[in-house]
């Protein structure tokens, strides 16, 4: 036994058929990796090198002209503006929802049954394909929703108000679609709140309501924050549940309306414009795509600065809110 | 707050006015993320509904066969005995109905409306099954690499990478696939090589090109290479274009579940292994590998899931031709993509609206199912994890 005890040092010299498979093997595996990085690169680089003499070609005018001969011509203005009016809405329905959602899973239903059955539901709302949330949106916010809307106010189906495709069932869909995001992203923020600040509030005599809306909540802004960008990043770049829902080929005018006849507003009745569709469009049903190929680089290329950026945001957002978190 | 009487209190004073706003707020709190839920049972119910509507299609009976096959009349030439072509008293050719089983997706067809999903489910199979093959072998081993064996530096490239591709729109990735993923696998038959592997293999080109799988010569030699370029709109788009560009979207997915599942498996089990001898590689392999498996194939049923739900890559890649062929080099309809095309045009509670109805509860409930498998394994393991075994 003292004499078969013998320490082998592992160093790189070590030439044993083992390690030169293992380094052989690592080698594929790291290739396998790099290669990935590789083609992503090349992937966004062909896009933009396509992509950008277009867009900014006299003076950036694609981002704020509208389609011009058919679709042939001219830029991305409207579509552009759609997108934003789609993500502000959706944002408007998906935001309270989704923080008041957490606020009760995290702060009232603790581990409580309802809490689970509530974060099942949500965790398999993730995995709907979006095209189900196009039916949806179809079936329950125009025909049933709006039509109903509609019998109420009197209009006919003849000439609809609310019951036909338009900004605000688009906008709805899309809420559902984002609102795992938004609770996700609040009820991390929330169980990042340490318990001695709620404890401490409560001990000063706050009851549970003031200790959430006065400590918990301001505590939580980040997380919040870093959730409803993620979601508006994916709301702009989802393209399947607006297809029936409100998107537009092409539309001459803005959805947009003047309240009591001066303040311009989004009208949620009309149907619009987006970027996701417009490429989609652009790339499959115009007269000629081969002609159009620079525009569809161009509009692509927008798209993907603008998921890009609001991911950024919502990174280094949500790094600094987890630095705070840790201190 | 500037009474402290005893009697403000929540639990003492069940009457006090601050009880009952708190209790208001609560339960006004419940209120919402029932409404959060109910939205998800709508959804659910609501598909259901729509997809029993869909059952009722043909003539208000309740007949699922509908949606396999359909037996349809086909006018065929009636032949003579002798083999000629029979003929009237004035020279015309005598036509006879035959029954025959069709499996066709032809819902607006002029004569007689066809519902059979067996092209759809065999489009969506063509796209799903080899993109969720090619994300997870991807997507597992880039996992493995970075959890166990990639330097902290190749990490940290490797991984917003990753989370760059995640971010992208799946229009994005549909339209590169429509043009660069495209004009790749065009170039990529045609090496003359490949061309000559996919065409002269003899089991090979009848399974890829079953309408070409007459007997070797010219002929078929000009089939095949028409096959090859079988395309709709002049573009050479098919499943396998489909299938690569899906394979992007899902690589991220399987690659960030995959990694989770590592991550969680304690640090215990690679001392232990790396104490015994055994090499990082040894030790990723037989020692990490084995307590995450769980989690690894949960990776893979829930890329699977995404892949069969993806639908604007598959609607701009695929060709969308509702045709029965296993060939990936040949166009397909997938179920996703069926809907997106087709509910524009569909009138509201008519036959094609339903049907799409029914077809969209299919896609649901089997999403749903591998959604929930996923999630279950994925419980399990972690629970096997907090338990230590």
């Amino acid at each position: 036994m003292s004499e078969a005890v013998k320490y082998v040092p592992i160093s790189k010299e070590d030439l044993s058929y083992k390690s030169v498979r293992e380094t052989f093997l690592e080698g594929l595996l790291s290739g396998l990796s790099w290669l990935l990085v590789a083609f992503i690169v090349a992937f966004l680089g062909i896009i933009v090198v396509r992509g950008f003499p277009t867009v900014s070609a006299n003076g950036f005018e694609f981002l704020y002209t509208s389609p011009a001969k058919g679709l042939d011509e001219g830029g991305v203005g409207p579509a552009i503006f759609g997108t934003v009016a789609l993500v502000l809405l959706m944002t408007l329905f998906a935001l309270p929802i989704g923080v008041l959602t957490s606020v009760y899973l995290v702060e009232y239903a603790g581990g409580r049954q309802s809490s689970r059955i509530i974060r099942a539901a949500v965790n398999n709302l993730a995995g709907v394909p979006s095209i189900v949330f196009g039916l949806f949106g179809v079936a329950f916010f125009v025909l049933f929703l709006g039509r109903g809307l509609d019998g109420l106010l009197g209009y006919s189906t003849s000439d609809p108000l609310f019951g036909k495709p338009a900004i605000l069932w688009a906008a709805a869909t899309m809420a559902l679609l984002v609102l795992p995001i938004v609770i996700v992203n609040t009820e991390e923020a929330l169980l990042a709140v340490p318990v001695s600040l709620r404890q401490g509030s409560q001990a000063l005599g706050g009851t549970q309501w003031q200790t959430i809306s006065r400590v918990v909540l301001p505590q939580a802004v980040p997380g919040i924050l870093t959730g409803s960008i993620l979601s508006i990043s994916r709301g702009a770049g989802e393209v399947a549940p607006i297809l029936f829902t409100g998107a537009a080929f092409l539309l001459q005018d803005l959805p947009t309306t003047q309240v009591f006849g001066v303040v311009p507003f989004i009208d949620p009745t009309k149907q619009f414009m987006e970027l996701g569709y417009h490429i989609f469009i652009l790339a499959t049903q115009s007269s000629d795509v081969e002609k159009t190929r620079p525009a569809q680089y161009a509009a692509t290329l927008v798209l993907l600065v603008i998921t890009f950026s609001l991911n950024f945001a919502a990174i280094i957002l949500r790094a600094q809110f987890r630095k705070r978190a840790i201190r | 707050m500037t009474q402290t009487t005893p009697t403000s209190g929540l639990r003492s004073d069940k009457s006090s006015l601050k009880y009952t706003q708190e209790k208001a707020i609560e339960n006004s709190l419940l209120a919402v993320s029932t409404l959060a839920v109910l939205s998800i049972a709508l959804i659910f119910l609501l598909l259901i509904y729509q997809g029993l509507q869909g059952l009722t299609v043909f003539g208000g009976e309740t007949d699922l066969s509908q949606y396999w096959s359909a037996t349809i009349e086909k006018q065929e030439l009636v032949r003579n005995p002798d083999g000629s072509i029979k003929t009237d008293a004035d020279g015309d050719f005598v036509y006879e109905a035959n029954p025959v089983t069709s499996y066709d997706w032809q819902p607006t067809s002029s004569d007689t409306k066809k519902f059979s999903l067996v092209p759809l489910m065999i489009g969506s199979a063509k796209v799903a099954i080899p993109a969720a093959i090619l994300a997870s072998m991807v997507g597992l081993l880039v996992a493995i690499y970075l959890s166990e064996l990639a330097p902290p530096q190749v990490r940290e490239v490797v991984k917003p990478a990753l989370e760059l591709l995640a971010g992208v729109p799946s229009v994005v990735l549909g339209f590169f696939a429509l043009v660069t993923i495209a004009a790749f696998v065009q170039w990529f038959v045609h090496i003359p090589w490949v061309f000559e592997f996919l065409t002269q293999t003899p089991g090979l080109n009848r399974l890829m090109f079953p309408s070409c799988s007459f007997e070797a010569g010219p002929l078929q030699q000009t089939c095949l290479e028409r096959a090859l370029k079988l395309g709709t709109q002049g573009t050479y788009l098919n499943t396998l274009v489909g299938a690569l560009g899906v394979a992007l979207v899902v690589i991220p997915i399987v690659a960030t579940i995959a990694e989770d599942a590592l991550r969680a498996v304690p640090n215990s089990i690679r001392d232990a292994s790396m104490a015994l001898g055994a090499s990082r590689w040894q030790t990723a392999f037989n020692a990490v590998l084995p307590a995450a498996v769980s989690g690894l194939a949960a990776a893979v049923i829930l890329g699977l899931g995404r892949a069969i739900g993806e639908t604007m890559v598959v609607l701009m890649a695929t060709g969308n031709a509702s045709i029965l062929s296993g060939n990936v080099l040949e166009s397909g309809r997938a179920i996703t993509a069926t809907i997106a095309a087709e509910l524009g045009e569909a009138v509201a509670g008519g036959d094609h609206y339903n049907a799409l109805f029914f077809i969209g509860a299919v896609l649901f409930v089997f999403t749903f199912a591998l959604n929930i498998m996923g999630e279950i394994i994925i419980n399990r393991a972690r629970q096997k994890v907090r338990e230590g075994v």
